[in-house]
């Protein structure tokens, strides 16, 4: 990490040396013992289904295979590859089980993304070099967010969970923007092709910078929270809906009936992976601004917001973490930065209201979020790839085989980072193990 | 980020570079003619593009991998010289034996960062009438 990181590391240290000075020996030295990060660990499975046996690993032991998982250490922190129901079935119960999407991206598109194949044997080599990553992830945060006893705030299903607790809070929204807030919510875009099976074709993700991403977006205006205007249909001229000084949200009706086919499939508008949200009636700017450029959108009312402004710097990535350009290049840094771009970006859960609440913040990061991925995605579709999803600042595509080089090509371009196209060169026989991939 | 440079100086940098890789990229070196450009400037972008194909070494896993490591350990200066090999590397030669030097020279520095961090009292002990201390090969003396 950089300097300006590790004199923040510095000082947190100094920080909890100087509490713990505050006490008696004994006192320090059990409040050092409960201040202690804690170790975490990655778990294989060799059926996602079936939390059973796999390739377990904690970040400073050496792998090995279990059959059941009373075998895991019960003082690590394991991240685990079982699906959701699985994961809700047998995992949530177990107190030191994570979920296998912990960092946010699941656990083995980091390992695609690092180069690592973790089927069969593979995953001996991959589950080693994940556990290491996954415990950079986390002791940095606790580092970055001045996390004093990390063992407590680590609690949560999700990273990001946990992480939501030590930023800004988002504004609350007022109650009459909240139905309008929450229609124009879109995590994610999962266009729907038509069903096709072609043995010859692999689905590949393709990746920004994490921390670059996360940083370019929470650069951009949000609207403050005065939601004072209403516009009627006489009203309403395009340019006063998309003028930037004043962020709007429109309710409106979206026609593909006139758009290329493929054009209007990929828009994918309310159309997102996971269950499904609120009827998508409304709009936010940054969404309508390329919509318009695909769709036809029928506005029949907008609401406008004072004035745009920035996040406040406590909302924005660390700047231990931005203020070295070298900290892009580590996967353990991107990690941390998507988990708090997530934090501000998703939606909570209010207790009182039971149902999920979503800030303004969240609503224009994800879609300035969907924004750039799609037009990576209108790139690939016009390269000749099928883009499957797009959100979170990736784009995953499908392709046949033999168009992986230009796929390369492709993702050099366009500024992806990842994933590390030599294993998937390597798998469908385009070159050989250890081989560089030909110019 | 194409072209991004980085500006900071190391001084452990200055006796570790060598001519080879301090040549950076830019317009000329396109060509196969590398230039040598001032030192510990990176081409971030020029890192991407090699991650994305650089094969796996044997010894020190993928590129994502090595980098990761180095800066957990706090070896910034010799990630500057990685990453500037890598850079100079893209550019001058491509061959797979270059590949595999640069990749082997990654794994020798994250060597040299964990046996650092194996040894704190030997390694960071202050230089004390200008000699610095005797510090045991990596592996070797301190069992």
């Amino acid at each position: 990490m950089s300097a300006a990181h590790r004199d923040q590391i510095d000082r947190s240290q100094a920080a909890v040396a100087g509490a713990a000075a505050t006490g008696s020996a004994d006192d320090s030295q059990a409040l050092a013992a409960g201040q202690r990060m804690p170790r975490f660990g990655v778990a294989l499975m060799d059926n996602e289904h079936d939390f059973n046996a796999g390739w377990a690993c904690n970040s400073d032991g050496e792998p090995y295979y279990f059959t059941n998982p009373n075998q895991l250490d019960s003082d690590t922190v394991w991240v685990a590859s079982v699906d959701w129901s699985e994961y809700q079935f047998r995992g949530r119960q177990i107190h030191n089980v994570r979920r296998m999407d912990y960092l946010r991206t699941p656990i083995h598109r980091v390992a695609t993304d690092m180069g690592l194949r973790t089927d069969g044997p593979n995953g001996r080599l991959a589950v080693r070099e994940l556990a290491r990553v996954v415990q950079r992830a986390v002791s940095a945060c606790a580092r970055l967010y001045g996390w004093r006893d990390p063992a407590s705030e680590l609690k949560a299903d999700l990273l990001y969970e946990d992480l939501r607790r030590s930023i800004i809070h988002p504004p609350r929204s007022r109650p009459h923007v909240l139905p309008a807030l929450c229609a124009a919510f879109q995590g994610s875009s999962s266009p729907a092709w038509p069903h096709s099976y072609d043995d010859a074709s692999l689905a590949v993700t393709l990746r920004y910078n994490r921390v670059h991403h996360a940083q370019r977006l929470l650069e951009l205006p949000v609207p403050d929270e005065g939601w004072t205007v209403q516009l009627s249909a006489q009203e309403l001229r395009l340019d006063s809906v998309l003028d930037p000084q004043r962020p709007s949200l429109v309710e409106a009706t979206v026609e593909m009936g006139r758009s290329d086919p493929e054009i209007a499939t990929l828009c994918a508008f309310g159309s997102s992976a996971g269950r499904r949200g609120a009827l998508r009636r409304w709009i936010s700017q940054p969404e309508l601004a390329w919509l318009i450029e695909h769709a036809d959108v029928q506005i029949q009312t907008a609401i406008l917001s004072r004035s745009a402004r920035y996040l406040p710097p406590s909302a924005r990535l660390p700047s231990a973490l931005c203020s070295d350009p070298l900290n892009a290049l580590s996967i353990s840094a991107g990690l941390v930065a998507e988990s708090h771009f997530c934090a501000l970006a998703s939606e909570t859960y209010n207790r009182k209201l039971r149902r999920k609440q979503v800030s303004t913040w969240a609503v224009w990061l994800r879609a300035y979020d969907r924004a750039r991925c799609f037009a990576l995605a209108l790139a690939a579709i016009k390269k000749g790839f099928t883009p499957l999803s797009y959100g979170n600042g990736a784009v995953t595509v499908r392709l046949r085989k033999q168009h992986l080089p230009q796929l390369l090509e492709f993702a050099a371009e366009q500024d992806v980072s990842y994933p590390c196209f030599h294993p998937y060169f390597v798998e469908h026989g385009l070159v050989g193990v250890g081989q560089q991939i030909p110019a | 980020m194409s072209g991004a440079i980085h500006p900071a100086v190391d001084p452990a940098v200055d006796s570790a570079v060598g001519p080879e890789v301090t040549a950076a990229t830019d317009g000329s070196s396109a060509s196969g003619q590398a230039s040598r450009l001032p030192r510990c400037q990176i081409d971030i972008d020029a890192i991407r593009r090699m991650a994305l194909r650089t094969p796996s070494c044997p010894r020190a896993g993928t590129l994502v991998q090595q980098l990761d490591c180095l800066l957990e350990h706090g070896a910034l200066g010799r990630v500057l010289v990685v990453a500037q090999a890598l850079a100079a590397a893209a550019t001058v030669d491509a061959s797979a034996a270059e590949m595999l030097r640069v990749a082997g020279l990654a794994g020798q520095i994250r060597a040299e960062a964990g046996a650092r961090k194996a040894l704190p009292a030997t390694d960071q002990a202050p230089i004390i009438d200008g000699r610095k201390p005797k510090v045991a090969a990596p592996g070797v003396g301190h069992g």
